[in-house]
């Protein structure tokens, strides 16, 4: 016997919302799922009226779900937003080109203005040249470092007051998993937060899907029939991190609430007076945010100009004895090049 | 958004992968790295191999240095150890007799019972097929043989308010009326989800340690449990929503009962390895086996957390120390203060703790709200969408920050579980 909606409308049930247990039917899931989004933009005052918003897009679901819902509740209750998409092309043959295709979709079928940025022009590397030297383990960490900072310069470039991003409930509460794992107090204080990086001198991100779950955007984006593009990267990772996707997903099955008990947990979480906390400041090289210096981006970049790429992963030390040595073997070479040139 | 990489290379941290010396033998023969005699050597991950005399300085050392640096245990203090059998807990008391024996200059000053907490028939499911009487026989054989030690025992079952037994008086314990945790047993079994007769029983047993440890005037618990086990502790409270409490769950004490009791955990930071080879070292057994392969493992979130420390652990053998770094990073309250607050009138706000787990109850939470805004969404269905105006939507969300018990997210969660119902007044 079919299960009736739980909002009492008299149609048939089509899913069962994981995050409260409750069967709706797909009108009625619509609109929960509408209103929740709308109630976490203006519970957590994410925008103000007449901001410009960058949408970061992938052309993922995530950010599918983002661009279409954001447009739909920007027009719905007039928070006088002007959104634009804006799209990294890492350089990724067969994955990247391919998804892209998939936002210029977006781009038309929303009728938002799109902007892409390429590590190729920003860095002068693709992902694909980069893998060939650094190769398939940490890779994404190069990728990672590069598209945080190059929506930071797409969004400098396009003057906008914030950018949305497409983490999903599922995204946050694995990351807390993986902050406890690596010891990472820094990102654990702070990964919970639904407003980031808002100082003078910084472009705030924001989540506004941080309390909607991966499944409910999946189900979201089939039933009103959105494109988005689902193949996983080519240099799919075999990072630390899928110890902790799994790990979660084990738990979901078990207790599907666990997830927003996990964010909850996080958001409590308080450190000791003597845990450092890093202080964020901007580069000296390239003059973008970072609680180091120089930035990690730029490391990672020298590293790959030097042909040092593993400069900038491990601990520093490790990277100033390689920089050291490089450094001196170049000077062997010089003073042995000016003997050369004496004769 | 891709979120791979958008934390750091893992190399960064304190990962270290599986070297091939961690699967080396822990047992060698050949010179003592430190003392250079020659015999029986212990190795452990990231030390040299030592010998016997060495490594039991070493560990021995870990635990004074745990007890020591905390300053918690004052001098003379009554203390209740905790003891059910395990190798954790016989390595506990012997730590203990050792470090309160005439010929170590570190001496701990302090007086101990000993209560045995028989959760044979609760937790058997767990265990080897052991008899119950060759159990408690040999748990009997092992308090007796040293005549200095008082020791009690009592039932994870039985009602706080009983009397442990001394275990002299075995046979009254045997002789005991059942009716009572006989109920209990069937009430427990009926709490429908494995995660929440694990996390009912954790506070249970807490209260019930507390209860012994104040019929026997003493002011101070000791519970033999050791790194792997806070770890999973750890995780699981996150994964439980206990993110407010759970420096408690990590630290050397717990000062959250409301008795004013204290828990404490002096051998948190020995492994298992560690256990084990103190086990040999002092050829000491102990009195019950956890049942690795028992099922149940993956149906609780308790287990699911273990048992993926533990597979992690393998590869990685800095996981648990990790975790438990990352734990002792995290601020709790000092619940001492509190609890001298008898004025409950002008108790404020953040020192009102949980009426079950005792933790003191965390603020306004938007995550919450949030979960609480998708039940009432999803009862409205279409009506929740165009026509709410903003401070409408506003409005309805409110009733989700007005506490209504003092009953933590945790501890509410667990009450959804209808059968828990009937325990309530027992905790």
């Amino acid at each position: 016997m079919p299960v009736k909606c739980k909002a009492d409308c008299g149609r048939n049930a089509v899913l069962k919302r994981p995050k409260t247990s409750d069967a709706l039917c797909k009108d009625c899931f619509f609109a929960a799922f509408e209103a929740e989004v709308h109630y976490t933009i203006i519970s957590n005052d994410l925008f103000k009226k007449g901001e410009k918003v960058a949408v970061a897009a992938s052309g993922g679901k995530d950010s599918t779900v983002l661009a279409y819902i954001l447009k739909l509740l920007n027009d719905r209750h007039d928070y006088g937003l002007d959104l634009v998409l804006l799209s990294i092309d890492e350089g990724i043959t067969g994955y990247r080109d391919d998804s892209l295709e998939t936002v210029k979709q977006n781009r038309d079928d929303y009728q938002i203005p799109l902007k892409i940025l390429s590590y190729d022009e920003l860095y002068g590397w693709t992902m694909d040249r980069i893998v060939e030297q650094i190769g398939r383990k940490n890779n994404c960490t190069f990728c990672g470092v590069f598209r945080r900072q190059a929506l930071d310069r797409g969004a400098k470039l396009l003057q906008v007051d914030s950018i949305a991003t497409g983490h999903n409930a599922d995204d946050i509460a694995e990351t807390v998993l993986m902050n406890i794992l690596r010891g990472d107090t820094a990102r654990l204080g702070r990964c919970t937060a639904i407003r980031t990086g808002s100082g003078e001198d910084t472009i705030a991100r924001v989540k506004p899907l941080k309390y909607t779950y991966e499944k409910e955007i999946v189900m979201y984006a089939h039933y009103k029939k959105l494109v988005y593009f689902s193949t996983e990267c080519v240099f799919a990772p075999n990072a630390y991190r899928g110890h902790a996707r799994a790990f979660l997903k084990d738990l979901e099955r078990v207790r599907p609430s666990v997830i927003m008990d996990i964010i909850h947990s996080g958001e409590q979480l308080k450190f000791k007076e003597t845990v450092k906390k890093p202080e964020r400041g901007t580069c000296g090289r390239c003059g973008f945010v970072s609680s180091q210096q120089p930035c990690k981006a730029c490391i990672l970049l020298e590293g790959l100009n030097r042909g040092l790429p593993k400069l900038g992963i491990g601990k520093k030390s490790k990277g100033d004895r390689m920089r050291a040595k490089q450094d001196q073997e170049l000077a062997l070479r010089e003073r042995a090049n000016l003997v050369k040139n004496d004769f | 958004m891709c979120s791979v990489g958008d934390d750091e290379s893992v190399d960064d941290v304190m990962i270290n992968e599986a070297g091939e010396d961690q699967f080396s033998e822990p047992i060698r023969s050949g010179a003592c790295h430190k003392c250079g005699q020659n015999g029986e050597l212990y190795k452990l991950v990231f030390r040299e191999a030592e010998c016997k005399s060495c490594f039991l300085n070493y560990v021995n050392h870990k635990f004074r240095a745990t007890v020591g640096s905390s300053k918690a245990v004052p001098r003379d203090a009554e203390v209740l150890v905790v003891y059910d059998g395990s190798a954790e807990s016989v390595v506990l008391l012997d730590m203990l007799k050792t470090a309160k024996s005439g010929s170590n200059f570190k001496k701990l000053h302090c007086h101990f019972k000993v209560i045995i907490v028989d959760d044979y028939e609760l937790r058997n499911k767990a265990l080897n097929a052991l008899d119950y009487e060759t159990y408690l026989q040999e748990m009997k054989d092992t308090m007796l043989s040293d005549s200095k030690t008082e020791c009690y025992i009592t039932n994870l079952r039985s009602d706080p308010h009983q009397m442990p037994y001394n275990i002299k008086d075995i046979d009254h314990y045997l002789a005991r009326k059942l009716d009572d945790e006989n109920m209990f047993s069937i009430m427990y079994s009926n709490i429908r989800t494995s995660t929440n007769r694990k996390e009912f029983i954790k506070i249970y047993l807490k209260k019930l340690l507390a209860s012994m440890a104040q019929h026997l005037k003493c002011n101070y618990v000791f519970i033999p449990t050791i790194n792997i086990n806070i770890a999973a502790d750890f995780l699981s409270s996150i994964a439980l929503g206990r993110g407010s409490s759970v420096g408690l769950d990590v630290g050397f004490v717990d000062d959250r009962l409301e008795n004013g009791i204290r828990i404490m955990r002096p051998i948190k930071d020995l492994s298992v390895p560690e256990v084990n080879l103190y086990l040999r070292a002092c050829n000491l057994k102990s009195c019950k086996q956890y049942n690795e392969s028992s099922p149940g493992t993956a149906d609780s979130i308790q287990g699911i957390t273990e048992s993926f420390i533990k597979n992690l652990q393998k590869n990685f053998t800095s996981t648990v120390s990790t975790i438990i770094r990352t734990g002792n990073k995290i601020a709790y309250n000092n619940f001492s203060n509190i609890h001298d607050k008898t004025d409950v009138v002008n108790q404020d706000e953040n020192t009102i703790s949980c009426e079950i787990c005792c933790s003191l109850l965390s603020g306004e939470s938007k995550t919450i709200s949030a979960v609480e805004f998708s039940r009432f969404v999803s009862e409205r269905g279409t009506k929740s969408s165009i026509t709410d105006s903003d401070d409408k939507i506003k409005e309805l969300s409110s009733f989700t920050q007005k506490r209504k018990e003092n009953i933590c997210h945790s501890c509410k969660n667990m009450l959804r579980d209808k059968d828990i119902l009937p325990f309530i007044g027992n905790v």
